[in-house]
């Protein structure tokens, strides 16, 4: 740690990067990120089934100052069922918090404190951009939370080389309350190798979470790495993590494979595919594949996609995830305030 | 190295105090923490109350481990079958362990042995509802009966529900259990059931009589019981009370006389609302006035599951459609409804001592022999292949289609899950009371007293004595 310390020290140094005038002045930005879709699903365990939805709502705003900048992005979702959340009835939308952090930037560390986007996941969905179409596995599949209560401190490497992170947070992520006193560890690098020109959108990240889970504080280790290409027409992410704790269960060993591309062709059509593996134990045959394809229109802040998603089980993992092996048609439009940036 | 290392800093971020508990132990406290989260931080000694409960016997630690037996599904541990592809989900009990069967008396006074817990039913995979029963069969059989083969019991339960489910898919019609069939245990229900029903034994036991007028008793009812007691209800609820009944209509006969709270009933729902009430009856006689049970609801232990289709547009709708679905007449209890009441889900239901339920306790001496037990088995997996036969023709062939490909080797592996899991119910329950011990009443969750409901919401929870 000292010596990566060091090595952050003197590379700023030599690259001698104030912030810009720009940044001097206050800034904000309204944010607004809405999906709405459509979807027929053909389960191969249960009867096929067919709605609208709005699987996200993301209200919010964004403000700078010189070096300090604030988010407050508020999130709507459905209430249970019915009965657990006490006075609001089932189909209600109760709002809570995604994001509420302040933070400051110093020459080239940077810190936020409350509750922060985690290092990772919003990396990986950077790459990918399309959420909208589906989450990366890490969320979907619970191995990591893409917001948690804690604190982030960043390192911006010299020269456009990207940054190195290193996040404590509360490890229930967002949407669960805390359960016990341990806290999640996440270090995480992402690294433009060839910063700079044309092969910019290389980056290379690699990660490792430490942390605990529910009230007797089970085990969880994420490890892994990813190489992306974010560029503004083509997109590819290949990853892989290891994954030690599941469910609570510490002694749990799996794995997470995701692979996927992204393209704009004439300006503002978009196509999308993405596949992504989870072995959920390595001591069984225990799996889940889902591969996507989409294809899409981009104008201005709207994108609008149709897409196929078929996620296939192993037998084993069918009868314990009932509902989840089939295939799934939607029409999917999303509302994206700022419009996304190249 | 690495593993050192990933060791070494798994520890620092589990904190200095982490509790030495088994990885198992883990699993265990944390899906019933989580299955009961927001019942711990606002009524924290209600849920107190539903640990210890679970802590003082095996099978009613059974009967508080639903999410637990969720858990392990979605894990593989309970899921994984040779049967359990290519079946459309049932519409099922979710939670079909032996308690929650009793007898009910019908609008005609006729007795019916019948489901009578429908708290989480909802949609499931079919092996989910016969492998809970199962489980429960198996662990009952251990602890009244050591002598019997609880495997046994279990094929026996299984190669029923599945002649039956057989059965329906070739258009058998389902039918009232209203004898015993001869089944000591059956017997045994039915005989106290007609004996308490022409005695209204509950009068006796709840119920006191001063002047001309009928009220409950307050406190302790039953010594043996010390931790279920009868107390005052608040004004406001005595006051909306007649809301709860709107149901029963305008009948002069639904005239409040008296609300008690009810403490310390059940397992699962211990922690939930409960009110006794009694209304006056067809006559102003005081032998003729009725008790009803006004229970608090929740959502379905295995809510989520075929997401995005729901069972029902709620809780109460759920339920209700549950129950008389799984009834072999509606109105196997007349007076059994749900409702929503007080911005809760609600339950009324007819409180009475000829609605005797099926007790493990009960199986002894003659009612514990191998044949009895599996007389039970027998009734017991057709009344659930009956439940599940209520739900749609194509479910139901998909299921017989399943169970029907070798009914011995199902049967088989039912009796060898039912053995490996009721062994395995009996380590957890040491595993809960040990966590119990060491973690607290609240299982380790810490409660913020800033989180506390507001005063007259806690009225409204009570405190339990």
């Amino acid at each position: 740690m000292t010596s990566l310390l060091a090595t952050l020290v003197l590379a700023q140094a030599a690259a001698g990067a104030p912030p810009s005038d720009a940044a001097a002045d206050f800034t904000w930005t309204p944010i607004i990120d809405a999906f709405a879709q459509y979807a027929a699903r053909w389960p191969t365990d249960a009867e096929a089934s067919n709605d609208f939805s709005v699987p996200r709502v993301h209200l919010g705003a964004e403000a700078g100052w010189r070096g300090a900048s604030a988010r407050v992005l508020l999130e709507g979702v459905y209430s249970t069922q019915g009965g657990a959340l006490v006075g609001v009835a089932g189909d209600s939308v109760v709002v809570r918090l995604r994001e509420a952090w302040g933070g400051y930037r110093w020459r080239f560390l940077e810190a936020k404190l409350g509750m922060v986007p985690t290092l990772l996941v919003p990396e990986l969905e950077q790459a990918w951009r399309f959420r909208e179409l589906t989450p990366t596995g890490l969320e979907s599949n619970r191995l990591m939370a893409p917001a948690d209560l804690g604190g982030l401190l960043l390192g911006h490497l010299p020269a456009d080389y990207g940054w190195v992170g290193v996040g404590v947070t509360n490890g229930e992520g967002y949407a669960s309350r805390e359960l016990n006193p341990g806290k999640n560890f996440e270090v995480t690098a992402a690294v433009h190798p060839l910063p700079g020109g044309r092969f910019w959108p290389v980056t290379l990240v690699a990660s490792a979470m430490f942390g605990s889970t529910g009230v007797v504080e089970s085990a969880t280790q994420r490890y892994g790495g990813a190489a992306l290409w974010s560029g503004r027409k083509l997109g590819v992410s290949l990853s892989g993590f290891g994954v030690n704790g599941y469910q609570g269960d510490a002694t749990k060993v799996g794995y997470q494979l995701e692979g996927g591309v992204r393209g704009e062709l004439f300006e503002h059509l978009l196509l999308a595919a993405r596949a992504q593996y989870f072995r959920r134990d390595v001591s069984r045959d225990d799996w889940l594949l889902e591969v996507l394809g989409a294809v899409g229109v981009r104008v201005a802040f709207l994108e609008t996609f149709v897409s196929v998603v078929r996620t296939v089980l192993a037998a084993e993992t069918r009868a314990a995830l009932p509902g989840t092996d089939g295939t799934e048609l939607r029409l999917v439009l999303r509302v994206r305030w700022p419009p996304l940036q190249p | 190295m690495w593993r050192w290392f990933a060791a070494g800093l798994s520890v620092v971020a589990m904190g200095c105090s982490a509790p030495a508990l088994d990885a198992r132990t883990g699993e265990l406290v944390t899906a019933l923490v989580r299955a009961d989260e927001l019942v711990i931080r606002a009524r924290p000694e209600l849920a107190a109350g539903k640990f210890q409960r679970m802590a003082s016997a095996p099978f009613d630690f059974y009967r508080g481990t639903l999410p637990v037996f969720r858990l392990d599904w979605e894990l593989g541990r309970t899921s994984r079958s040779g049967f359990a592809t290519n079946t459309l989900p049932v519409l099922g009990l979710a939670d079909p362990q032996p308690e929650n069967f009793g007898i009910l008396v019908a609008s005609d006074r006729t007795a019916g042995f019948e489901p009578n817990d429908f708290d989480s039913a909802d949609r499931v995979p079919y092996l989910f509802d016969l492998r809970r029963l199962l489980g429960g069969l198996a662990l009952g059989v251990r602890l009244q009966s050591p002598g019997t083969s609880p495997a046994a019991i279990a094929r026996d339960a299984a190669r029923a529900y599945a002649e039956s489910m057989q059965a329906f898919a070739a258009g058998a019609q389902p039918e009232r259990i209203e004898s015993p069939g001869g089944s000591l245990i059956l017997d045994d229900l039915f005989r106290r059931s007609a004996r308490d029903l022409a005695s209204r034994a509950e009068l006796t036991q709840l119920t006191v009589v001063e002047g001309e007028t009928r009220r409950f008793r307050r406190g302790v009812i039953d010594p043996a019981e010390p931790t279920e007691t009868l107390e005052d209800a608040p004004s406001f609820v005595v006051d909306a009370v007649p809301d709860a009944l709107a149901r029963l209509g305008e009948d002069p006969a639904w005239t409040v006389l008296d609300v008690v709270r009810q403490f310390g009933s059940g397992v699962a729902s211990w922690p939930r609302v409960r009110f006794l009430v009694l209304v006056r009856g067809p006559t102003d006689a005081v032998d003729d006035d009725v008790i009803l049970e006004l229970k608090e609801l929740a959502e379905s232990a295995v809510a989520g599951w075929y997401r995005p289709a729901l069972p029902a547009d709620d809780t109460p709708a759920r339920v209700e459609s549950a129950l008389r679905r799984s009834w072999a007449r509606p109105d196997a209890d007349p007076r059994w409804f749900t409702t929503e009441w007080l911005g809760f889900p609600f339950q009324v239901r007819t409180e009475s001592e000829a609605h005797k339920n099926l007790r493990v306790s009960r199986w002894v001496g003659a009612r514990a022999t191998p044949v009895e037990l599996s007389k039970l088995a027998v009734v017991l997996g057709q009344l659930l292949a009956r439940i599940h036969g209520r739900s749609g023709a194509a479910t139901v062939a998909s299921v017989a289609a399943q169970v029907g490909r070798d009914i011995d080797v199902f049967a088989d592996e039912q009796a060898n899950f039912a053995e490996v899991h009721s062994q395995a119910s009996l380590d957890d329950y040491a595993r809960f009371q040990a966590a119990l011990e060491q973690l607290g009443p609240t299982l380790g969750l810490r409660v913020d007293p800033r989180e506390l409901p507001s005063p007259t919401l806690q009225a409204f929870y009570g405190d339990p004595p």
